[in-house]
């Protein structure tokens, strides 16, 4: 995913919500971009949930070749 | 004694001072020196006027404002001082001096200088430039941690990132971190994971220390291997106040190993949070502009009356009149009632009846007394009828007929016979004795007058 989707999702969002906000659009077009915005949050928050979060260590073997073991302070 | 030679060269006195200038500054150009700080002045313009000195000679010393504003230190009459500089003349008074762009308490040893010498090569090399620095990466995911498996600063690390939310993988990646080897260390962890390791920043970080203990991380080919990366590296070396190569050559600098943790979770955090504000603020819109919507067809409806309602509405109308009305109309049968009852009285008391009672009673009176009267006036007048009668009764045809005599009547007249011319041979006649009567056929007729 790169920033720019990000950004541009977040910019869109900050859009839907102040065109909510101003209360000027008709119930359906609100009730559109309504879905529009749920729909931008679950792709946001997707993309910032997607990391793994765990902790390990590179340890080098004997013969060079490197190996990821789990690590406890 | 001279042969007819040129003259000699007469130069004016700027034209000699610019040359002693050029030989001075081809000769010395940049020169650190060491020395005794004497006739320091500090006057308001900022710049810093000195003499430096030693047993033998002293040389004067300037220090422009914007180099002599860096300095750390303040400097004193007496301090022994290790100072680098240009060597110039300055022509007005024809004295030659030492330009300083730096000063530092001689005693921070030789590390210090190193220090000093190494980032000023490594600047010019144009290795610090903040051009070829990259920017972070957008919510890192991967991040290899190079730093001492055991020390504080990969606890404080992880300590922060376990505190956050953050879902992030952290590999690290174990090195010395003092000593010798330290650096070359950290230059073939730097390499290996650029080589084996798909992570999207690299932080460099350890614990706070001396001079000798953060050395390694003042290290030329640490700096070199930090630009080779093609992984951004974040450089969190010691404390705050710690300024190492390392740092300088980074791509990001940390003043701690915790502040590190922090720079790449931030983000992300902040992020979450603003995706959490707008959800609130997008349901509570939508919900606002429902709801308002909800009130106007609310409103709307309740204008909007059922006809019904105006129909029950017209009837409870209706019933309240009927009862208004039997209310009024038994109240105004009540009020005749009264009144009926009243006149009706009224009438009761002045009724005839008892006038016509005592009329009646007066009458009968009247009638009684009349009677009376009537009676005793009767019995008065009847008195002497009763005494004629009495003698009409002697003299009766009755009490005749009681002596024997009968009375002959001539049929049908019934006239009484007393002659017999009045009659004829079969005729009929009646015959009344004192006791009955007889109807008789004349059978024979004597005339007793012959």
């Amino acid at each position: 995913m790169t920033k720019k989707n990000f950004e541009e999702a977040m910019q869109r969002l900050e859009e839907i919500v102040k065109q909510l906000e101003e209360g000027d659009l008709s119930l359906d077009a609100s009730l559109k971009i309504f879905e529009e915005g749920m729909e931008l949050i679950k792709f946001c928050t997707l993309k910032l949930e997607e990391a793994e979060k765990k902790v390990t260590m590179l340890l080098e073997q004997d013969n060079g070749d490197t190996v990821q073991v789990p690590f406890n302070p | 004694m001279t042969s007819a030679n040129k003259p000699p060269e007469v130069l004016t006195v700027s034209k000699l001072t610019r040359r002693i200038q050029s030989v001075f500054e081809s000769t010395f150009g940049i020169v650190w020196i060491e020395g005794e700080i004497s006739n320091f002045r500090a006057p308001v313009s900022g710049h810093y006027y000195m003499a430096l000195k030693d047993e033998k000679a002293q040389i004067r010393a300037v220090m422009f404002r914007s180099q002599a504003q860096a300095l750390k230190f303040i400097p004193k009459d007496g301090m022994m001082v290790i100072g680098r500089g240009k060597i110039g003349i300055y022509a007005p008074r024809g004295e030659y001096q030492i330009i300083l762009d730096y000063l530092e308490p001689l005693g921070v040893g030789a590390l210090s200088l190193a220090f000093e010498q190494l980032k000023q090569k490594l600047a010019a090399k144009g290795i610090f430039a903040p051009e070829i620095k990259r920017p972070l990466p957008f919510l890192p995911q991967r991040v290899a941690v190079i730093t001492s498996p055991t020390g504080a600063a990969i606890r404080d690390f992880l300590k922060i990132i376990n505190r956050r939310f953050a879902n992030i993988e952290i590999i690290i990646v174990p090195v010395r971190v003092q000593g010798e080897d330290a650096a070359a260390d950290i230059v073939k962890a730097i390499d290996i994971t650029n080589q084996k390791l798909n992570v999207d920043v690299i932080v460099l970080t350890r614990g706070g220390g001396s001079l000798e203990d953060l050395w390694a991380f003042n290290a030329e080919e640490l700096a070199l291997a930090i630009r080779r990366s093609k992984i951004p590296v974040v450089s969190a070396v010691g404390h705050e106040i710690d300024l190492t190569i390392s740092d300088l050559a980074a791509d990001f600098r940390a003043p701690t190993p915790s502040a590190a943790a922090e720079l790449l979770v931030e983000e992300k955090e902040g992020l979450l949070r603003r995706l959490r504000e707008i959800k609130t603020r997008l349901v509570s819109a939508t919900s606002q502009i429902i709801n308002s919507r909800k009130h106007e067809l609310n409103h709307y409806s309740k204008r909007l009356r059922n006809p019904k309602r105006n129909i029950a509405d017209h009837l409870m109308r209706l019933d309240e009149f009927h009862s208004h009305l039997a209310r009024l109309i038994n109240v105004a049968i009540k009020d005749r009632l009264k009144a009926i009852k009243n006149e009706k009285r009224a009438l009761r008391l002045n009724s005839p009846a008892r006038l016509i009672n005592s009329m009646n009673q007066k009458i009968a009176f009247q009638r009684h007394t009349v009677l009376q009267s009537i009676s005793r006036r009767l019995d008065e007048l009847q008195a002497p009828v009763h005494l004629l009668e009495k003698r009409i009764y002697d003299l009766a045809p009755v009490s005749v007929l009681n002596r024997g005599y009968s009375v002959v009547q001539k049929l049908p007249e019934k006239t009484t016979l007393r002659d017999i011319s009045s009659v004829n041979k079969g005729n009929r006649v009646r015959i009344i004795l004192s006791k009955g009567e007889l109807g008789c056929i004349i059978e024979k007729i004597t005339d007793s007058s012959l």
